[in-house]
Parts: structure tokens; sequence; C-alpha cells
């Protein structure tokens, strides 16, 4: 049995090509394949406001005809030797990720250069991806937890903030958007020097850098690149409720919340610990306890602390019949209201660091898991010690510090609260 | 799967041991032969409904318990229940696999099922059932059911009509329960970092001493042939038009399975039989090369799904705003008929085989995706079916996936279901509720 940890700065390598594109390769001998995952500094931040959802398009449109190949091609490749390929924009980041038998892995590493370095945004092609996303827009319109989010988050930042709006825009601004448009995105802001590559599986770290350089070592960008930073979010200050009705809807969708803090922030992990209390461990910790298991109010209802380059919000959501709704509502105040006046007992302390440590193994056993952990210890530069350091982090938060930690972000008088669903305005 | 160590206890329980040593976690499921195909009208959900309250306590493991324990020793579990099995299933360090076998022998034959524990049970279910009545899909991919199959179980989804769900009583749920979960009902899997001997002492330390049950009702209906094509139209509010065709297909057991997933594969792509969910349908396939590339749809999928009796392939689209819902039914249908009259060519054939390949070794990364496959297969057929299934594959010829074609997509075979979505400018029917 293999007992230590897989991620370890003896165990990863990280190299930094000639024109800033960082790799990180840990070999894993234990399944025949390789998985990539990759993330550029870059996404629907750099939209404004008449370009909303430009990231968006721009990174899914890359996929759709390249240099070497057509967009029939590159499918029939992919899924001819039993690859997947996929890219997405977000706020912030823009992450791929592939997975190929190791028997491929060039051919994988190939189509993700052309599709990185060489997009050629075929106008059929293009016009048939808008029409996707157009419908996949209309489909957000009408789906009770994606409307209620969205609403949330334009309660909860302001106008000008980069969280103010999702990364996929709007009807509006996606019908308008140019080909001129995505190619300029493209090369302005996807270039080596904000990408990292993360390889996970039954290579040798030597080799796999040496055939990234081979594909990606011409890749080449000119200037500095666009800083790249979240402005800080204002506080709350005062109830900002909004109510979207929708037909045909038989559950109402509540997200309720607050900026909160970013990943490097030193209260990051006291409120994380708070929240795994408040609304995850288990079946949704305290607010599973009391909405769903004690009231059956609820299938589902959970907190999540979406920390990231920027203060992202911490969150409450449930899905409840509309006449629970100010019910559900009233106890999950109820529930904030008792998590910021006194400390959390020992046993559910003991009980979230006992999980948040134990349950790393977990999270490691596959190529994917360790992938993802790589990725953001990378982006949040968490150092590649973090997880021989991390259990020591988890134990030092104590009652007190989370308690403090709670204070500060959650509110009982002053929050976002969206719905949408079957319900009056 | 080699080195799978195959047991049964004196009370019926079937052990099935893998041991992986690769990382240091291990996970334990028990897997009962119970699920909706097992239930009768009027008591639809209550499989399902059963499975929530194995988390709501035992004489010795109070409600929460269960949860409080698996979060102190850095696991995770869950259970999900299917139209052919329920499955429990922990995943934890390996070192604290022994709480997984306490808890599962535990809640085999001592949940309580506190009547007040099944009142606030019945709102969290009815409110599952309400989020999923928020997706236009859902009532489509409902109704499409209910009208393909007239008589067998497969017509109602898993969790159940809520006009059950409103009446099912604690004695209903509890009789359910002794009724179904017992060891010669259910089957264990374990896979990870153990050594196979061992954890068969402990297992049957752990659930020897449950006395057998008595045998399970069998599930004797036969889903007589389908006479003609069945069609439903849906008119709801909506943001897209949606297509949804469901044919009548051979079970696992059934020696065209692997000639059906081939046809699949060849259609939609290969990613829905891995154990951990369906990836998105390949974009070389035939229905996606007719349907998106032409821009008449923006999505199509085909799905065949390994069941104990005869279930469907289901064919679902969503159509491109403007494109009438007529032409995206009849370019599917071209393309189901053309498979039907004319061999694929050996390239297509290669393909499906190549990515099949590709799909069993990655869903081999993590002991959870190996426990789940195992349990699956043993469910709907044997889990020695993981071993052979690759060659099965090889096996299947052009003339094959022709002839299966040829049978099942027939115009007397299929139920089609048309979702239109109600004009969203009308005045709004609004049901009940208030802010």
């Amino acid at each position: 049995m293999n007992t230590t940890l897989p991620i370890t700065p003896e165990t990863v390598t990280r190299v930094t090509l000639d024109n800033g594109l960082t790799i990180l390769v840990k070999e894993n001998p234990n399944n025949a394949s390789v998985t990539l995952r990759g993330r550029l500094r870059a996404g629907g931040m750099f939209d404004t406001p008449q370009t909303s959802g430009l990231a968006h398009f721009t990174t899914a449109a890359l996929q759709r005809g390249t240099r070497k190949r057509t967009f029939q091609e590159l499918n029939e490749e992919l899924d001819r030797y039993g690859m997947s390929f996929g890219i997405g924009a977000g706020t912030e980041t823009i992450g791929f990720s592939g997975k190929s038998l190791v028997e491929d892995f060039n051919r994988l590493l190939d189509v993700v250069a052309d599709v990185l370095m060489h997009p050629t945004f075929p106008r059929r092609e293009v016009e048939k991806l808008r029409a996707e996303i157009l419908t996949d827009l209309e489909e957000d319109d009408q789906d009770t937890q994606h409307v209620a989010y969205r609403e949330f988050r334009r309660l909860c930042y302001p106008e000008t903030h980069p969280y103010h709006r999702l990364s996929d825009g709007t009807i509006k601004t996606v019908k308008r958007l140019t080909i001129e448009q995505l190619r300029a995105f493209h090369a302005r802001y996807f270039r080596p020097d904000v990408t990292t590559l993360v390889i996970v599986g039954d290579v040798r770290a030597e080799q796999a850098i040496e055939k990234v350089e081979r594909v990606l070592g011409r890749w080449r960008a000119t200037g500095k690149p666009s800083p790249h930073s979240i402005p800080d979010a204002p506080p709350l200050k005062q109830i900002a409720r909004r109510v979207i009705p929708l037909d045909g809807k038989t559950q109402a969708d509540v997200v309720l919340g607050y900026p909160a803090l970013r990943r490097n922030d030193p209260d990051f992990y006291a409120l994380s610990l708070g929240d795994l209390i408040f609304g995850r461990l288990g079946l949704y910790g305290r607010l599973g306890a009391n909405v769903r298991d004690e009231q059956g109010l609820a299938y589902y209802v959970f907190s999540s602390v979406e920390a990231s380059l920027g203060a992202g919000p911490w969150t409450v959501r449930a899905g409840v019949n509309p006449k629970n709704l100010e019910r559900a509502i009233e106890s999950i105040l109820a529930e904030i209201r008792r998590l910021r006046s006194e400390q959390v007992t020992q046993d559910e302390l003991d009980e979230a660091r006992d999980f948040l440590t134990g349950s790393l193994a977990l999270r490691l056993e596959t190529n994917d898991g360790v992938a993802a952990i790589l990725s953001d210890i990378e982006l949040f530069d968490l150092g590649l010690d973090y997880l021989q350091r991390y259990p020591q982090i988890i134990r030092s938060i104590t009652a007190e510090q989370i308690l403090t930690t709670v204070q500060k972000y959650a509110q009982v008088e002053n929050y976002a609260l969206a719905i949408a669903g079957p319900v009056e305005q | 799967m080699s080195q799978v160590l195959e047991a049964q206890l004196e009370n019926g329980l079937k052990v099935l041991l893998k041991p992986i040593r690769t990382a240091p976690v291990a996970t334990f499921w028990v897997w009962y032969r119970v699920g909706s195909r097992n239930e009768v009208p009027g008591k639809t959900g209550i499989s399902h409904w059963v499975e929530h309250m194995m988390f709501k306590g035992t004489p010795t493991l109070g409600k929460g318990e269960i949860m409080h324990l698996i979060n102190r020793n850095g696991g995770v579990d869950n259970a999900f229940t299917s139209n052919d099995y329920t499955a429990y299933f922990e995943l934890l360090p390996s070192d604290r696999i022994d709480l997984a076998l306490r808890i599962e022998s535990d809640r085999m034959v001592n949940a309580l099922f506190d009547p007040n524990e099944v009142e606030s049970e019945r709102t969290v279910i009815i409110s599952e059932r309400e989020g999923a009545e928020n997706e236009p899909r859902f009532w489509l991919g409902e109704e499409v059911l209910a009208l393909a199959f007239k008589v067998h179980p497969y017509h109602h989804d898993t969790i159940g009509w809520k006009t059950d769900l409103l009446t099912i009583t604690r004695d209903d749920l509890y009789a359910h329960y002794r009724t179904y979960y017992v060891p010669n009902n259910a089957v264990i899997v374990a896979a990870g970092d153990f050594d196979a001997n061992e954890m068969l002492a402990k297992i049957e330390r752990a659930f020897g001493t449950i006395p057998r049950g008595g045998d399970v009702p069998p599930v004797k209906i036969v889903e007589p042939p389908q006479e003609g094509e069945r069609r439903v139209v849906l008119r709801r509010p909506g943001p897209a038009s949606y297509f949804h065709a469901a044919y009548h297909a051979p079970n696992a057991t059934d020696p065209d399975f692997f000639a059906v997933f081939v046809l699949t594969g060849i259609l939609s792509g290969v990613g829905g039989m891995s154990f951990s969910g369906h990836s998105s349908p390949g974009r070389s396939s035939r229905l996606y090369r007719a349907l998106v590339e032409t821009g008449l749809a923006v999505d199509v999928d085909c799905t065949f799904r390994a069941t104990i009796d005869p279930g469907t392939l289901d064919v679902t689209a969503t159509a491109r705003p403007g494109v009438p819902l007529e032409k995206i039914e009849r370019a599917i249908f071209v393309e189901l008929e053309k498979i039907a009259s004319q061999r694929v060519t050996s390239r297509e054939l290669d393909k499906v085989i190549k990515q099949a390949r590709a799909q069993f070794v990655y869903a081999m990364d993590g002991v959870m995706n190996v426990g789940g496959w195992l349990g699956q297969l043993e469910m709907v057929a044997s889990y020695k079916m993981y071993d052979t299934f690759l060659e099965n594959l090889m096996k299947v010829t052009r003339d094959d996936v022709r002839r299966v074609a040829e049978k099942i997509f027939r115009e007397t075979n299929r139920t089609v279901g048309w979702f239109i979505p109600t004009n969203n400018s009308a005045p709004r029917a609004r049901r009940g509720g208030h802010a």
C-alpha cells in the first residue's frame, strides 16, 4: 500500500518554459490513462456589459475549426481514439481538460495545442455555435436555479464588479458579438505566460514535458499580459430581495448570501470550517438538520463559499414548495443568527476538522482528483508542500476564530436574496 | 474482471471483493435487488422512500449519527435507487473501513421507520420530485415512459407519482423494507486497499448472524409486444421544443445486448456506459452530424442502459429555435431507417470499440468506480460480464448491427413524445403560492 501523499515538492515536477507556460506533472502508473488539465488567467472579467459573453463564446468557438483541423476532423479524431477534450470560460479563468489512453497522449496534446494556438473561427461553425449558446441562454432563463443564482449575483455585487454578471452573457449581447471580436479576444488573452498545464497519469515527467515543449514551445505572445485582478466587493448595506416569477414551475429556488472573501484571505480556513458546520457536513450540516431533516421543507438546502481570485460569495441555496417559502427563509435566517451568536461546539469543530483532514486521501485517489488539486495549488500559489501543511492549518483554527469570522461576513439585517419560481412578485 | 473473490454466506448474502492496493482508500457497497421495478400501482416511489429512511436511525445509531461517524472518519457515503436496484456505499480511508460494515449490517435489519420521521421525509421526497418537475424534459420523459410500458413497472419513474407519495403509509414502507432488505436479496461489493480473506472474515462476523429472510416476490410481469406507434404531445411553459422517442430494447442478458450497445455507440458515441455518469455524446457520431451539424437541433443523444427486464433505447433532441419538431423527427427517423437498412462501415465499428476500451480504462481509475461497476453489472446480469465485455463487443459484426437496428427501429415499436412550449407572452396561469 502506498501511504505517501501524491502531491509533495519531491513527487511533482514543475517547470516553466521560455515562453512562460507552466507545466506540472505527477506520474501515476496505476491507470493506463493520462489526465490533462489546464487554466488560463483570463475570462469573463475582461468582458464589458456590452460584450458580456465574449470570453465564453470565444472559448467555445476554439474547437470549431483550427489551422490543422476542421470541426468535423477534430471531432472524428477525438472520437476515433476515445479521447475527451473540453474547454470553457469562467469569470476569471478559462479552464480545459482532456483525457486519453497513454498510447494516444501525443495526439491529445497535438489537439490541445492546435485549439489553443490556431483557431480559425469559420463563419458557418461560429453561427451554429451562436444558435446553440442562444438556446442555452433561453433554457437558463427558465431554469429556476439558474435564474435565482444570476439574480443573486446582481443583488450581491455592484454593477461595475465582474461578479455582478455570469460569464455566459445575455441573449442581447451574444446576438451582437462579431467574429472579429472573437478573434481579437483570442489574440489578446490566449497566451502561454498566463497558462498552466497539469498532467497526471502513466507518463514519465521528463518525457511529458518534452512533448509539451514540442507542441506548445513555439506559442508566443507579444507585450505583457493584461492585469488580472478582481476589485474588492463592498459589503451589503441593506436587505436586497428580488422575486422572479416563472410559469409552469412547481418549486421555488432560493439563493441567499453575501460577498465573502478571496481564496488567499487569512480568514479563508475559518470561514470554510464555519461553512462546513453550517451547511455542508454530511447531509448539509446544521441547515440540513433543521430545514430538511426536522421540518421536511426542502430536498436540498446547503451553503457554500466560492472563494476565488476575487471575493466570491458565501451563499445558502434551497429548493422549496412556494407555500413553505417564508418558513424556509426564516429558518435559514434563524440558523445564521445562531451561527453568529454562539461558538460552534467542540464536537462540531472536531467533526469538521476530522472530515477535512481525513478525507484528503479520498480526493487524491484518482488522476482527475490529483489534477484538480494541483491546478488549484498553482492558481492560488499555495505551494507544492500545501498538502503537507494542510492538516496543521486546519487543526489550528479555533471555535472563537470561526465565530469572529462568520460575524464579519454573515449578517441577519443585510443580505441579498433572490427567489425564482411559481411565486408572485 | 480478474481477481474478484466471490463468496456466499449461509444466510444467502453474496459477497464480491476486489482488492486494489494503489491508494489508502476502500469502498464498501450493499446492493439490494429492489427498485421501482418491484413496485405495484398505488405504491410507486416506495423503494426510493425506503432508501431515504435508511438514514433516519436504528436503535444503536440514532438519526444523523451515520453521517457524523462518516465525517469523523474522513469518509463520504450516500445511496441511490434505480428501477432495478437500491445501492448504499461508503468511501473511507482504508484503515477506517470497518465503520461501513457496522453501519450497513445494522441498517439491513434495524432501521426504525419512526412515524414522525416518515412524515417529515414525505415532504422532502415530494420536494425532490417538485425540483425535477421544474425541468420540461422530466415531464416529457415521464409521459413517454408511461406510454411505452402499458403493464410492466418500468412504466413509472423511481421517484413515483405524486399522488402515491401523498398516500403511502409508514406501515407500507416498513413492509417493503422487511420484504426486500434481507441478506438473501443483497450483494456486498468492496473494492480497495484490503486483504480479501481478512475482509471476508469481517463481513462474516458483521452480517453472518442476520437471519435469512423469505424469498422475495418475483416480478413476473412481461410487457406485451407493442402493436402500434404511441404518441404524446405535451404543451407547457418552457424554453424550447423537445423530442423524445423510446423503442423497446433488449435487457442485459439478451444475446443482442452487445450489438445494441454498438448500435447506440454509432448513433451517438460511447460514454453512457461509464459508471460515473453520462459524458457528452460523440460529435462525430451519426445523429450529431445529421441533427446538430445541419442546424436542426442544438443537441441530440441516444441512450441505452443495461436493465434486468427489457427496457428502452431512447433518442432525445432539443430543437434549435424556430425549427418545428416535425423536421427533427423526420431527420432522426431517416437516420434510424438508414442504419436499419444499410450496414455500418468497419471504420465506425472500430471507432466504437476503441471508445469503449478507453471508457473502460478511465472507469477503473478510482475504487468507487470499480465498486459501482461490479455491483451494477451483478444486479442486472452478472459481475462476470465485466471480464468479457470488450471481447463480446469485438464479436459484434456489421450485420448484427443492421439486424438489431431493423428489429428495434420499427414504427410499431416506438413511442414518440413532443414537448411544445406554450407561448410565454400569454397571460400567466400561476399555480398557487405567494412570496
